[in-house]
C-alpha cells in the first residue's frame, strides 16, 4: 500500500487517511510513516475547547466528547466535513468502509473502489467470514461485501496471492 | 521574448495594490524571514500554514453578510412551498423585505433563516442552487456580482504567500459549503482548505444511490473560540500567520501568535466610507473593538484600508 500511495501521489493525487482510528493518534505518525500531512488525516474526533491557562496563554483542551465517529456512515460524513469533495478512489478492508466506497464510486466519471482481503494467516492475519475465512472480532469482511464488490467491479486484493511482500521488514 | 518575460517578472510588485505602508513592509519582512534557509526564523514549507477569515477580510460584508443575502433570496424563492411562513417570524418580515425586523430577532432569527434555506436538500442540489445565485445576483449598492466584491490587495496577498510555499486556508464564520462553492475560483483556495460553520449532514442511500443530506441542525459555529478548535480539527497544526478584521477573529490570532518562532497576525480596519465602508467598535456586522485593543498592545499589524490600499476591489 505504501507503493500505491506513492504511485498515486506521483500522478497528482492528494492522498488522505479516512480512518475510524483517533484523528490525533493517526496524525502523530502519518506524516513520517505514510507521507501524509496532518491536514490530510480524517479520523474519529474528540472535542477540543479553546481557553486560557492561568497565565493568560491560549490553550486547546481536549474534551471527553466524541465529535465524529469516523466509521461506516461517519466516513463519507467526515470526508464531506474535512475534504468537501468526493474522492475519485477509495481503499478499505472491512464493512466499515462500505459507505465510503459507495460514496466514492457513485460519482460521475472514472472511479475506483478497492478492498484488501486479509486472507494470509501465515504472513499476516486472516478474517472474513467472506471466502470461508475465520469470523474474528478484529474486523469483518462479510460475504455480502465480497459479492457486492464482485458485482460492481470493485477489485478485491488478496493479500495471500496478490502481494509478493507484505511488510517492509520482510526484505526484497 | 525572453527579455519581455524577465522584464515582467523582475519589476512586478507581488503586492502592487498595497501602498508602501507599514503593513506591506511587515508582511514582506515576515515572509522573507520564515523562508530564508538557514535563517533564525526559518520555517519548513509544510509548516507554513496561513489562515484567513472571509467576511470583511477577503470580501466585503456590508450592508449585511452576503450569505444572509442568499438566504433571504431563498426564503422568497421557497415561500410558495411554505405557506406557514406568511405569519411566522422571522420569515414574515423577511418576505416583506423588512430587514430591520429580521435583525431585531438577533442571531436566533438569522440562524433560523439560514437553517431553513440551507437544509432539506442533498449537498449537490445545494451547490447547484448557490452557483445559480452567485452567477446572477448583484450587490444592492455596487451592482457587482458578490464574487467581484473581493479585496484586490488580499487576492495579491494570497498569491504572494502561496508563491512562498504557504498553504492558505479560509477559517470563517460563514457556512463551509457556501464558501467552498466559490472559494477555489475566486481565491484559489481548494475546498479542503476551507473551514467554516456547518450544519449536520447525514449519509444515506436513496433509491440505491448514496447521498449526503443537509439537516436543519447546526453542527458547529466557527467564530471566536470555535476557530482554534476548528483549526485543530481540520489542519492539525498551528498556523504561523492569521488574518482577520473583527472580534470574531481574536481567538484565532491569539492562538496563532502564541506558538513558538516567528508569527504574524493582521487585522483589517474598515475605515474607507468612500470606496468601501467605515465601521468598527459599534458595528453590528464585523465589530472590531477588543481585537483592535489587543492588536495595539501586542504589536499586531493593522491595515488602514483608506490609506494603505491603492485599490480595494478588482473593478474600478
Amino acid at each position: 500500500m505504501q507503493e500505491v500511495l506513492q504511485y498515486l501521489r506521483a500522478n497528482g493525487y492528494k492522498t488522505y487517511i479516512v480512518s475510524g482510528g483517533g484523528q490525533d493518534f493517526v496524525r502523530a505518525y502519518a506524516e513520517q510513516v505514510y507521507g501524509i500531512p496532518p491536514e490530510q488525516v480524517v479520523g474519529s474526533m474528540g472535542g477540543t475547547k479553546f481557553g486560557y491557562d492561568k497565565d493568560g496563554k491560549p490553550v486547546l483542551a481536549r474534551e471527553p466528547k466524541l465529535l465524529l465517529n469516523d466509521d461506516v456512515a461517519g466516513k463519507p460524513e467526515g470526508i464531506h466535513m474535512v475534504i468537501g469533495r468526493r474522492p475519485y478512489a477509495a481503499f478499505g478492508n472491512s464493512i466499515g468502509d462500505r459507505p465510503m466506497l459507495e460514496y466514492t464510486t457513485a460519482g460521475t466519471g472514472a472511479r475506483l473502489g478497492m478492498l484488501v482481503l486479509h486472507d494470509d494467516p501465515q504472513r499476516e492475519y486472516a478474517y472474513g467470514p467472506a471466502q470461508g475465512l475465520p469470523d474474528t472480532r478484529i474486523r469483518t469482511f462479510t460475504p455480502a461485501l465480497y459479492d457486492e464488490a464482485t458485482k460492481n467491479d470493485r477489485p478485491v486484493i488478496s493479500m495471500k496471492y496478490d502481494w509478493k511482500r507484505i511488510f517492509a521488514f520482510e526484505g526484497g | 521574448m525572453a527579455l519581455s518575460r524577465s522584464d515582467g517578472a523582475g519589476t512586478s510588485d507581488p503586492l502592487a495594490s498595497w501602498k508602501d505602508c507599514h503593513a506591506k513592509k511587515s508582511i514582506i519582512d515576515f515572509v522573507a524571514r520564515v523562508t530564508k534557509a538557514g535563517g533564525m526564523d526559518y520555517v519548513a514549507p509544510e509548516e507554513r500554514i496561513a489562515t484567513f477569515d472571509n467576511d470583511g477580510t477577503l470580501w466585503a460584508e456590508q450592508p449585511y453578510y452576503f450569505q444572509l443575502a442568499y438566504a433571504l433570496d431563498q426564503i422568497k424563492a421557497k415561500a410558495p412551498q411554505h405557506p406557514e411562513w406568511q405569519d411566522k417570524e422571522p420569515f414574515k418580515s423577511a418576505l416583506a423585505g423588512d430587514l430591520k425586523e429580521v435583525f431585531a430577532g438577533g442571531n436566533p432569527a438569522i440562524i433560523e433563516i439560514v437553517a431553513a434555506t440551507h437544509s432539506g436538500m442533498t449537498r449537490d442540489e445545494f451547490e447547484a442552487e448557490l452557483h445559480e445565485w452567485l452567477a446572477t445576483t448583484r450587490h444592492p449598492k455596487t451592482n457587482k456580482l458578490f464574487t467581484e466584491m473581493v479585496f484586490q490587495p488580499m487576492l495579491e496577498l494570497l498569491t504572494f504567500l502561496r508563491a512562498n510555499d504557504f498553504k492558505t486556508f479560509i477559517v470563517s464564520g460563514g457556512g463551509i459549503e457556501f464558501m467552498r462553492t466559490f472559494a477555489e475560483i475566486t481565491y484559489g483556495v481548494h475546498p479542503e482548505q476551507v473551514i467554516g460553520s456547518s450544519g449536520k449532514v447525514k449519509f444515506e442511500m436513496r433509491d440505491g444511490k448514496p447521498v449526503l443530506i443537509k439537516l436543519p441542525e447546526l453542527d458547529f459555529v466557527n467564530n471566536n473560540a470555535g476557530k482554534p478548535a476548528a483549526i485543530q480539527k481540520h489542519i492539525g497544526r498551528r498556523p504561523i500567520a492569521s488574518f482577520g478584521n473583527s472580534d470574531g477573529d481574536l481567538e484565532m490570532l491569539q492562538w496563532t501568535t502564541a506558538g513558538n518562532g516567528a508569527r504574524f497576525a493582521l487585522l483589517i480596519h474598515h475605515n474607507d466610507a468612500i470606496r468601501e465602508w467605515a465601521y468598527d467598535r459599534n458595528s453590528s456586522v464585523g465589530k472590531l473593538d477588543k481585537a483592535a485593543d489587543e492588536a495595539k498592545a501586542r504589536g499586531w499589524t493593522i491595515v488602514d484600508m483608506k490609506n494603505d490600499w491603492r485599490r480595494v476591489f478588482p473593478f474600478g
